[in-house]
């Protein structure tokens, strides 16, 4: 356990030291509260060859600097959940809680905008921990696993403002929108570099006893394979105080080795984001 | 607008397809594929097969043989399980809906043990319940009794400071541990600590770590170190053990034979030297089987089969009056 904490520290701290690269940059700097709920599905094969499904929530905070030039993001993101699965009427849960620190820098591509268009790439640093735990698994039950991933990111976005205000009629109600600035986004980022801290061959989280000392993780390895694709479609309405509300869908999935058997996983969220304009 | 909102959804629903990224599904109620599946995952984690001395691919194909595409799971669940008690283990399970296999070492030897005669004969005067242990002075004895019933209950810190300090003027404590199937590895140092002036080592444990039935990792060794609370020092601890302690009972007998005031009564432990790992098959069902082994300080591999005691002894039940371990265990004490 203590090197999980130690793991979370590390990312604390190189998150906030990272948050320095966020001003000085030309554009608007936001900070972004979000929630979200989806579904999630994973897979340890080290204990189990079944697909375990359940929803899951999520709750995000970040440090966003977009211009048109550069973008920087820095977020930390906590989800849980209950996950299950009923093949052959033998249920069995796991709950399921997730922490993942991020930090992503875009540059614009020229060539690939124009106009409402805009093209941005850049590198992300994306580290994921993981802390399962299936009670029908006996001294297996606790499941963890860190997930650093250094990905490759582009994001599209295009410009859709409402340029005159319209009336709008659903049933019963009548709304006047207002001319808004909006946008459309996709982003795409894939593992480039993937590093994976899983259990070693027995799995057991209590590999070696030693008497007055219990050594938990101690079994772990670390290895370098895998893959973690991510894939998001925003779309974001500019309010008129500078502030914004976002609608997210996000898709994560990745691959986690380890040294013998992997893990999968599957996150399909979908995010409603407020965006505070602080400068 | 609608065609940018296609282009989007279409990429989006493009990267979002698990099937295409990972391995296929492998959820399966096929008895062969169940079978073969348990039958490997023992072969490459399980920890005693040299000890045991089992022909763990000649079971494959005598139990095999009894496995048929249209089998019942009841019927499935007999061949495997029966496969499974080959192993002479406690530690090795089949979790179904509707049942559990175990192999039941406890059943290979006499029954040891009726707490009403504890009750009834030698805590007449009154019995403490102290959080997890149950406990009394034993009378015109000056000894004190104390029962553990299980290591899935928790060993407290408080408990044992008050039931150490109660008989510190006692010539000796009996920790009686007949009938303790085992638990929470964890209990083991917190009540040792107790009888420990140094940090002592009193065993080793390693663990399988590759797919060859002999790969290991390296001994590691296990230590008690002394507690900085009550201790009961310089005074006989008996342990009274009997077939149905198990698992971290057996642990427990293995490392008091590494402390000089420590002495076992009764009958061989149960067995129960290795930990237990847990998993699950493509129908569903859960198993266990044990993945390390305990050696004693002479790195001598037997705590499996069960721990032996300093002094044999077994309950008569024909006479129900007193219990015959307990009494020894006061003879021994006395003549210190």
């Amino acid at each position: 356990m203590r090197k999980v904490i130690s793991f979370i520290f590390l990312q604390v701290v190189l998150s906030l030291s990272l948050s320095s690269f966020l001003f000085g940059q030309q554009g608007s700097s936001f900070i972004e509260f979000s929630s979200g709920v989806g579904t999630t599905t994973f897979r340890d094969l080290a204990t189990s060859p079944l697909f375990y499904n359940g929803a899951s929530f999520t709750f995000n905070g970040a440090l966003l600097k977009m211009g048109s030039k550069t973008e920087s993001h820095l977020g930390c993101s906590y989800s849980f959940g209950m996950n299950t699965n009923n093949f052959n009427n033998t249920y069995k849960s796991a709950t399921f809680y997730s922490l993942d620190i991020n930090y992503y820098r875009l540059y614009r591509v020229n060539r690939l905008t124009s106009g409402r268009w805009n093209t941005k790439v850049g590198a992300n640093i994306l580290n994921t921990t993981n802390i399962r735990e299936n009670e029908a698994f006996m001294n297996n039950s606790l499941g963890v696993e860190n997930i650093l991933n250094i990905m490759a990111i582009s994001k599209v976005t295009l410009s859709v403002p409402r340029v005159k205000g319209r009336v709008v009629k659903v049933l019963f109600f009548r709304k006047n929108l207002k001319p808004a600035q909006r946008e459309l986004s996709f982003s795409l980022a894939l593992g480039a570099l993937n590093l994976n801290y899983r259990p070693g061959y027995a799995y057991n989280y209590l590999p070696q006893i030693t008497g007055s000392e219990i050594k938990n993780f101690s079994d772990y390895q670390l290895s370098v394979n895998g893959f973690r694709i991510q894939s998001k479609a925003d779309y974001t309405h500019y309010l008129f105080n500078g502030n914004a509300l976002k609608l997210s869908y996000l898709f994560d999935i990745y691959n986690a080795p380890g040294k013998y058997e992997p893990f999968h996983f599957v996150r399909h969220s979908l995010q409603l984001s407020f965006l505070f304009n602080y400068r | 607008m609608k065609r940018i909102l296609y282009i989007l959804v279409l990429a989006s629903v493009l990267t979002s397809c698990k099937d295409l990224l990972f391995e296929k599904e492998l959820a399966s109620t096929d008895p062969f594929v169940n079978f073969d599946y348990l039958w490997k995952e023992v072969d490459s984690k399980y920890a005693y097969f040299e000890l045991k001395n089992v022909d763990w691919d000649n079971l494959r194909e005598i139990y095999r043989k009894k496995i048929y595409s249209r089998m019942s799971e009841d019927s499935l669940f007999n061949v495997m399980g029966s496969m499974l008690n080959e192993l002479r283990d406690d530690h090795t399970n089949l979790v179904a809906p509707f049942n559990v296999s175990r192999y039941n070492a406890y059943l290979k030897g006499r029954d040891n043990f009726e707490y009403r005669i504890i009750k009834d004969v030698y805590l007449k005067a009154g019995e403490y319940t102290t959080e997890s242990f149950r406990h009394g002075p034993l009378p015109g004895a000056n000894i004190g009794y104390i029962r553990y019933s299980s290591f899935m209950n928790t060993a407290g810190e408080g408990a044992l400071d008050f039931i150490l300090d109660k008989y510190k003027n006692t010539k000796g404590l009996i920790l009686d541990l007949r009938e303790n199937g085992g638990g929470n590895f964890s209990n083991i140092p917190r009540i040792l600590s107790r009888f420990v002036t140094s940090k002592t080592l009193v065993m080793y444990n390693r663990t399988r770590n590759g797919k060859g039935r002999n790969d290991f990792g390296p001994f590691e060794p296990f230590y008690i170190s002394p507690s900085s609370r009550i201790k009961y020092i310089g005074k006989p601890l008996v342990v009274l053990i009997d077939r149905g302690s198990y698992s971290a009972t057996t642990f427990f007998a293995l490392a008091s034979k590494a402390i000089p005031n420590i002495t076992l009564i009764g009958d061989k432990t149960g067995g129960g030297g290795g930990l237990p790992n847990g998993g699950q098959l493509p129908n569903g069902w859960t198993y266990r089987f044990s993945i390390s082994q305990s050696y004693d300080l002479n790195k001598i591999n037997y705590s499996e089969d069960g721990v032996n005691p300093e002094i044999f002894c077994e309950l008569n039940w024909w006479d129900l009056r007193k219990d015959d371990i307990l009494e020894r265990a006061i003879l021994f004490i006395n003549s210190r």
